[in-house]
């Protein structure tokens, strides 16, 4: 499958914004439940906007992402079982290249997506960490109610971040 | 399954193993009547989830701070055979060695209050805080290792901190059997750089003055003799390094999970035999997490110690900023506890818990805009609770929905209207963090002091804040 470019600097909302008139087309949306910390829901017409959606997400909840400039590119790999499986270690990779790579990104392309959910290559667009365009930590990607759901339409997750 | 719940004295309320299918002990909750009305419903219920565990030792035990949390709620204890139980990397969380450190001055409140607007802005610009705080340390891969396997050893051979210092801290600042090459090389690219940060959420470096000595012997041996004498609070964990241990751990005891065939109520619980390679190498793996953290923290009060000694012209040690205690309140620790009147080794998960064993401190964080508390644990603790007790005020609200609530500046100016400056990286962190987010410290003191687990030495309220 070819590189899916998608312009990310609509319908991005940061999660301090709720709540949120969501547009026609929803990228994520942060859903209410006062037992997570932060848990949000992310769709795509396919596999590659579902995942960068799902980047987008995680990094509104990073840093201030309508802040963040495409002056970096990083290209990442990342293996998985099947794709429930391949989304959380794609976003588990990403918070990992904050520290790693000192980066914050607010824009991404699927350069490989396998169907399967055995690999995807994608190229993350972003600026070097500055504390003040910081929102805050997220230690990790939990299971809590996590799911991945294909539809007639296209798929969605749920995923919930411990921060 | 609050409802559920039966009172068996004024603070301890215990669930049957028959509350639920497949519970295979009791759970218990330490708290006062008030305390059990505040606690939400989801939070008991998850305490019923570890009940069901292999080798679960009785009682899976909730604390007064309890409030939900994934897999298990923060503000809890629970232990497992040695022999027959597991390890859980899911049961100990992501911020391994999550804790405080606690360090006295001889200054008054009336000294530092002088200086206070200096004081906050230097503190603030000499420990990083934010996410992706880098720190001032280049480790190289071997100066990690040795961090990870010596803790605080290694802090002190480079000039951080004391011996005196790791005599004030749980496991000497240096738990024994770490194994850096049970460490992926992704969690130690994330903590190299990250030593000596603060973070960012709920962790805090507090100057706190003094209002009352509970115990005038005991506050005198830590060295707090006077009402206004002011105390230093540092409240972090393992940065990116922990939190990717527990990720990496996590997923290999999920599938441990599936190898050996242990039934799990939430899929958040994963854990593996105590005797299993998946559990072994985690215990080896969170050590590391656990001593990289202590360091961590005396890095910090080091550079605390540095601008202290520029704000107000004195030495460090001539101001007497020694570490009253340094411990971790998200942990998992082999100790030896006394179970059915015979002594046994068991695997003790502390999460949002901190040990209370006789006679030592035992320190509990406020929040930014109310009181801290610094206890001392009791023979009580050891025969109820594994010997531990609460970390904190607890949540009473998620951070989401604290920040929709609260505006930053607004919090600003409340504290400073109770005369607490407060600086962080960006208003929104104090919105997370407002004090009414979270349930009424003093509550929660009642109940653990009034159950006997730890008892009141001295309360503390905050002056000055620094917050990622």
């Amino acid at each position: 499958m070819g590189p899916t470019c998608s312009d990310n600097n609509i319908f991005i909302y940061r999660y301090s914004q709720l709540p949120l008139r969501l547009a026609e087309v929803k990228k994520f949306e942060f859903i209410e439940n006062l037992k997570s910390d932060v848990m949000f829901k992310a769709y795509g017409k396919s596999l590659e906007e579902l995942f960068i959606n799902a980047a987008l997400a995680l990094f509104s909840v990073i840093c201030q992402i309508d802040k963040i400039e495409h002056q970096k590119v990083k290209v990442v790999e990342v293996k998985g079982n099947d794709l429930g499986d391949l989304m959380l270690n794609w976003l588990q990779k990403l918070i990992g290249i904050v520290d790693t790579d000192d980066l914050f990104f607010s824009k991404f392309e699927i350069l490989t997506m396998e169907e399967d959910g055995t690999y995807l290559e994608a190229r993350c667009y972003g600026e070097p960490v500055t504390p003040e365009k910081g929102e805050t930590v997220v230690k990790g990607v939990t299971y809590y109610k996590y799911e991945f759901k294909k539809a007639k339409e296209g798929y969605s997750i749920r995923v919930s971040l411990d921060i | 399954m609050k409802e559920k719940l039966k009172q068996v004295s004024e603070y301890v309320w215990e669930l049957d193993k028959n509350v639920r299918p497949k519970m295979r002990v009791k759970a218990k909750i330490i708290a006062s009547k008030k305390v059990i009305e505040a606690i939400d419903d989801a939070a008991v219920e998850q305490l019923t989830n570890v009940a069901c565990l292999p080798g679960v030792i009785e009682p899976v035990v909730g604390l007064p701070d309890m409030h939900w949390g994934y897999g298990l709620p923060m503000g809890a204890v629970s232990a497992f055979g040695a022999e027959d139980g597991i390890i859980s990397a899911g049961l100990c969380g992501f911020d391994i060695n999550c804790g405080i450190n606690s360090i006295r001055t001889n200054l008054t409140y009336d000294e530092v209050k002088e200086k206070i607007t200096e004081l906050v802005p230097a503190l603030f610009s000499v420990v990083p805080c934010g996410v992706g705080s880098r720190g001032k340390l280049r480790l190289s891969p071997n100066q990690l290792d040795e961090v990870l396997t010596g803790g605080l050893n290694w802090a002190v051979e480079n000039g951080y901190g004391t011996k005196d210092d790791m005599e004030h801290t749980e496991e000497n600042g240096c738990i024994e059997g770490a194994d850096p090459s049970k460490v992926s090389s992704l969690a130690k690219r994330r903590g190299a750089p990250q030593l000596g940060t603060l973070g960012a959420g709920n962790h805090f470096l507090e100057i706190q003055r003094v209002t009352d000595i509970f115990d005038e012997e005991t506050a005198r041996k830590w060295g707090v003799v006077d009402k206004d004498q002011v105390l230093i609070m540092i409240h972090c964990g393992s940065r990116g390094f922990g939190h990717q241990v527990a990720t990496d751990y996590l997923k290999i005891q999920e599938r441990a999970v599936r190898k050996y065939g242990i039934w799990l109520p939430d899929r958040q619980l994963a854990c593996a035999p105590v005797k299993s390679k998946e559990g072994q190498d985690y215990f080896a793996a969170m050590k590391c997490a656990v001593n990289y953290s202590f360091t961590n923290r005396l890095v910090m009060t080091q550079w605390v110690r540095e601008t202290f000694e520029k704000v107000f012209k004195r030495s460090w040690e001539d101001m007497d900023m020694q570490t009253i205690y340094a411990l971790c309140h998200n942990v998992v620790k082999l100790e030896e506890h006394t179970i059915n009147g015979k002594r046994r080794k068991v695997y003790v998960h502390r999460k949002g818990s901190t040990r209370a064993f006789p006679g030592l401190p035992v320190l509990i964080a406020g929040t930014m805009g109310t009181a801290s508390y610094i206890l001392k644990g009791t023979e009580k603790a050891m025969r109820d609770t594994f010997g531990s007790s609460v970390h904190g005020a607890g949540r009473a609200m998620s951070r989401h929905a604290a920040i929709k609530k609260y505006w930053g500046e607004k919090v600003k100016q409340e504290l400073t209207q109770k005369g607490i400056t407060a600086k962080s990286t960006h208003p929104k962190i104090l919105a997370e963090e407002a004090p009414k987010a979270y349930k009424d410290v003093e509550m929660v003191i009642e109940s653990i002091h009034g159950a006997g687990i730890s008892l009141k030495v001295v309360r503390l309220i905050p002056m000055g804040v620094c917050k990622g």
